[in-house]
This record gives structure tokens, sequence and C-alpha cells, in this order.
């Protein structure tokens, strides 16, 4: 769908994007990364808005730039907040049906069926002028998926929503990748990313420092042991037992709430393990969790 | 279905939108005012010769005024608005967006003219006849190369506005009564040519002249309406091509 080849992206003495490597598929990823990180060039790069300096970037086998083919087939819903503040909601989306080629009363169908299905059918013949953030994103939202298309590329489009926006608006992303769309989705929060999907793609300072699914990225990093929280009534006990194993490296006393948390460099030889605790060694486990396989952990320990 | 006609379309209608085009209307009623109050200081002047001076001075100073402003929205505005991103992304061939789209400003550019001419004509009481008429072809034929031209400007420089006003109002004003031949590598002058507004004898005095006395307009309607036609094709072929090549990206401060 989308082939990215060492793609580079000057600004002057600027690099927006530093040598991009990678093919998204089908399904939604996430454009990770801080602020200034490259996600929007990169974003822009793909939508065929700038050309790269070095490299390649292909969309269904097309360079996208200023590339009508590429557009017909591709959805932009960009971070900026900029609207004909003049036009309603309605007519905004039905102005960009009508460049998107639909005939007026296709047009005018298609408006009404994506203004209902981002929630903004009742709302959508006020002026944009006077809609909140979250509204705005909604429209957004509405024009990047009006020609339906085969891939969608959104840029921060969580920021402005409501918790029942952003949950509406996950479980409709979800929707559209079981209808086979490629979703690119970038963001900064981590914690909404999480929600939304398992594939990423981390970028700082211009490079991808980490692709592919979290839990796999999680496995190469091997600066960082594994971290495991273990609940339990016998902490003592189990911690004893615990620290005898070869591949536990440290085991500490969780105090303030109870339990032990210890450090592992072979994680799934450990959770092999954990069983046997109960069943042969008869402690009580009352739950355990990694609080680090998670995305932010992953991003810190990749961009320090 | 050719998506240029509907680009074209709702380009007029926004830059028509009234809103927008009321100011160009209460320009047009101030020019019946003006002639008017010409008239009342001029008591002498006929008034053919009143619409001529003023058509000369103001109307076809409003008209580079009006193509600096509506030739800037064509592309510059909107990426300084940063909504050029969802013109871009759209699958509508840029050569056709720009064409269009300038076709559309040189049109609304062409209504303020004839508008203002209009009012010129109501304010000095003169005829809608001949003379009124040419100075109508000349502000179509203006507008159009004005607009082109203005785009041009655009497409190469951020913030063209003030270049194009800096154009409009200091160099077409200043160029065309400069000595020498100069005053043919002047929009205004070509279309004076194609307007042919009678002669005015000017005041005479006893004081020796301070300066050159400006050339003599002696291009030919002829040539006027050729060179016009050949700008604005000219201007038009580049700016499709530039626009289609180049990338036109709004600041955002964020990545």
């Amino acid at each position: 769908m989308i082939q990215i080849e060492n793609a580079s992206r000057w600004f002057g003495q600027v690099i927006g994007v530093n040598d991009v490597t990678h093919t998204i598929e089908p399904g939604v990823t996430a454009l990770l990364g801080m602020n200034g990180a490259g996600k929007s060039t990169l974003l822009r790069l793909i939508t065929g808005q700038i050309r790269p300096t070095t490299g390649s970037i292909k969309v269904f086998g097309n360079e996208p730039f200023a590339n009508p083919e590429v557009y017909k087939r591709m959805g932009y819903c960009p971070e900026i907040d900029q609207f004909y503040e003049h036009r309603t909601g309605r007519q905004f989306v039905n102005y960009l049906a009508r460049l998107a080629g639909m005939s007026a009363a296709e047009a005018k169908t298609r408006t009404d069926e994506v203004l209902h299905e981002v929630g903004m059918a009742d709302r959508a013949d006020k002026k944009l002028a006077g809609y909140s953030k979250g509204m705005r994103q909604r429209i957004k939202l509405a024009q990047a998926i009006l020609h339906d298309p085969d891939i969608i590329l959104l840029d921060e489009p969580l920021n402005g929503l409501d918790p029942v926006g952003r949950r509406e608006f996950m479980s409709y992303l979800h929707t559209l990748a079981e209808r086979g769309k490629t979703i690119l989705v970038s963001s900064h929060i981590l914690f909404e990313v999480e929600q939304m999907t398992k594939s990423i793609m981390l970028l700082h300072r211009g490079r991808l420092l980490a692709a592919g699914d979290v839990s796999l990225i999680r496995e190469y990093i091997d600066k960082y042991p594994h971290r495991v929280r273990i609940e339990t009534p016998q902490p003592r006990e189990v911690a004893a037992k615990l620290i005898q194993l070869p591949y536990v490296l440290k085991v500490e006393f969780d105090e303030w709430r109870g339990g032990i948390e210890l450090q592992t460099r072979e994680l799934n030889q450990f959770f092999a393990f954990l069983p046997t605790l109960t069943t042969e060694e008869n402690f009580t486990i009352t739950g355990f969790s990694s609080p680090d396989n998670n995305l932010e952990s992953i991003f810190h320990y990749l961009i320090e | 279905m050719s998506i240029a006609p509907f680009v074209f379309t709702s380009t007029l209608q926004d830059m028509l939108r009234p809103k927008r085009f009321a100011i160009w209307v209460i320009v047009a009623i101030a020019m019946v005012v003006l002639g008017q109050v010409f008239l009342r200081f001029t008591p002498t002047s006929t008034a053919t010769a009143a619409y001529s001076t003023l058509s000369e001075l103001i109307v076809f100073r409003i008209l580079a005024l009006a193509a600096a402003i509506f030739a800037t929205g064509v592309v510059s505005q909107e990426v300084e608005q940063k909504t050029i991103v969802y013109l871009l992304t759209r699958p509508v061939p840029r050569p056709v967006l720009i064409l269009a789209r300038t076709l559309a400003a040189s049109i609304t550019v062409s209504i303020v003219g004839i508008l203002a001419a209009i009012g010129t004509a109501l304010g000095t009481r003169a005829t809608f006849g001949e003379l009124f008429f040419r100075d109508c072809s000349a502000l179509i034929l203006g507008s159009f190369a004005y607009c082109a031209l203005f785009v041009l400007v655009s497409l190469l420089i951020n913030k063209s506005m003030v270049i194009n006003l800096i154009f409009a109002f200091g160099y077409e004003a200043a160029v065309p009564k400069m000595p020498g031949d100069i005053y043919k590598v002047s929009i205004n002058s070509y279309l004076m040519s194609i307007a042919s507004h009678p002669k005015i004898a000017p005041v005479t005095s006893d004081a020796a002249p301070v300066a050159t006395p400006a050339a003599v307009n002696t291009i030919q309607p002829g040539a006027a309406w050729l060179a016009m036609i050949g700008l604005v094709v000219l201007c038009s072929m580049f700016n499709a091509q530039w626009f289609d090549r180049n990338e036109y990206v709004p600041r955002e401060d964020g990545d």
C-alpha cells in the first residue's frame, strides 16, 4: 500500500525526515513521536504535498506528489485547525465531495451519510467559525473518509475530542480497519495509541527508531530487563523462591502497595514458570502485570 | 465529467459572496458620488472629459487593486490560511485548479471594473456609448492580464499582496507617465491604448518645464490587444506548470 524507501526530507539546514524505510500494510498503524519528531512531515510526504529530498515514497505503486490518481484512493485529515470559516460543516464537506469528483446528487447523499457516521448530522448546518475543537475534528474526519478511500491518514485526530468522542472515534477506526482500509494515525499521546493499535512506527528527530508490533519491539530491547509485578500475600517467600531462578536479575518489595517487583531478561521463560508457583509451591498469587511492557516504556527506552 | 467547471463556479461563488463583494459595490457607488463632485468643481468640463479623466485616474487603478486582492486569493491566501491542504489532496489536477480559479478571479475583477465604470458614467452623466464599451473591453482584458500576472507573483513570492499592491499603485501609476519608451512595459499603457480616451488639453503655464514631458502613447489598439492576450497566455501557461511542479505547504509550528 505505502512503501517508503530511504526517504529523507530537508528544509534548508533542518532535517524533517531522515532515511526512513518502511512498508505500511492494511490495518491501523500508529505514527508515534514527540512534537518535532517528523510525523507531520512524513504524512505530508505520503500525501504528496511535498517531495522527498532523497529516497522514494510510493502509494499504490505511484509517486504521490500532485497525483490525482493517488488522491482518488486516499483520505487525509490534517492537523491544522483551519477551515473556510464562513461555510457550514455540511457545505464544507459537500464542497470537498464535489472536488473529489462526485456529482451534485452523489455529493449530497454521501455528505449526509458521512456526517451521520461522525456524529455531526444534527450540528452540520452551523457555520464552521462557531464549532468547538471536537466538532472541527469530526468534520475533518468526515472530509477524509467521504470518498471511501483505501488509505486514510490522520494527523493527531484525537486532539480536542472529549472522552466519549475518543471512544467513538477509536471504535470507528477499528470498523474501518476491519473493512480492509490502511489507516495511519499520528499521535504523541501514547495512552491513546495503545488503545488503537499494537502496530507502531516510532519517529524521533526524523529517524524511524522502531516499527512493528509493540510487544515484539519490546522483546528486542535487551538493554532494559523486563519488569514484572506480582501480587501476593506471601511476598518474602515468593521472592526467596524467584531469586533462585537464573533468569531473574533482581527482586524488590513494594512496601507501599504490597507484592513484589522483579526484573528478568527472559520474560517468556519466566511466564512459563509462573504457574508452578501456585501448582507446585502452593503460593497464593492474586495478580501479576508487566508494567514496562507498554508503549510508554518502549518509547522512553528507545529515545534514551 | 471534468472537474474544472465546478472549481470555476465554486470559486466564483466564493469571490462574489455578498460579505466579500459588498465593498466593491460600495466603491462603485462612491464613483457615482465622485463623478458628481468632479462635475461640480470643474464646471467647464464635459461629461465625456470628466468620465475619461476619472476612468483613467481611478477606475483603472481600482481594477489593479481588485486584481491584486482577488489574484492573491487564488493560491497565496489559501496557503496563508492553511486551507490549501484541502485543495491539494483532492483528485483535481493542479493546472486545472489554478487555471479555473484564476479565471474566476479574472471574471470577478472584470465585474468590479465594469461596476466602477458604470458608477463613473452615472456620476459624470456620460453616455453609455462607444467610449464606455471600449473601456469595458479594456477593463475585461486588463482584469485577465493583471490577474494572470499577480497569480504568477503569488506563486513565486510569499506575502505577494504587498508586491502586487506596490505594482498596482506605484509602478502602474508612475511608469506610463515617464518619458521615453519605458511606458511600454506597463499594462496600463496597453489598456489606455485599447480604451482610446479622447485627449484632454493640458493646463498651460508660463513657467519653464521642470521635468521631461511624458511620452505620447503610440501603442496601436490592435497591438495592445495582441500584447495583452500574449501576456495572459504566457503567464497562465507558466502558472499552470509552476503550480504543478512546486510545493505549496502552509507553515506549521509543530510537527
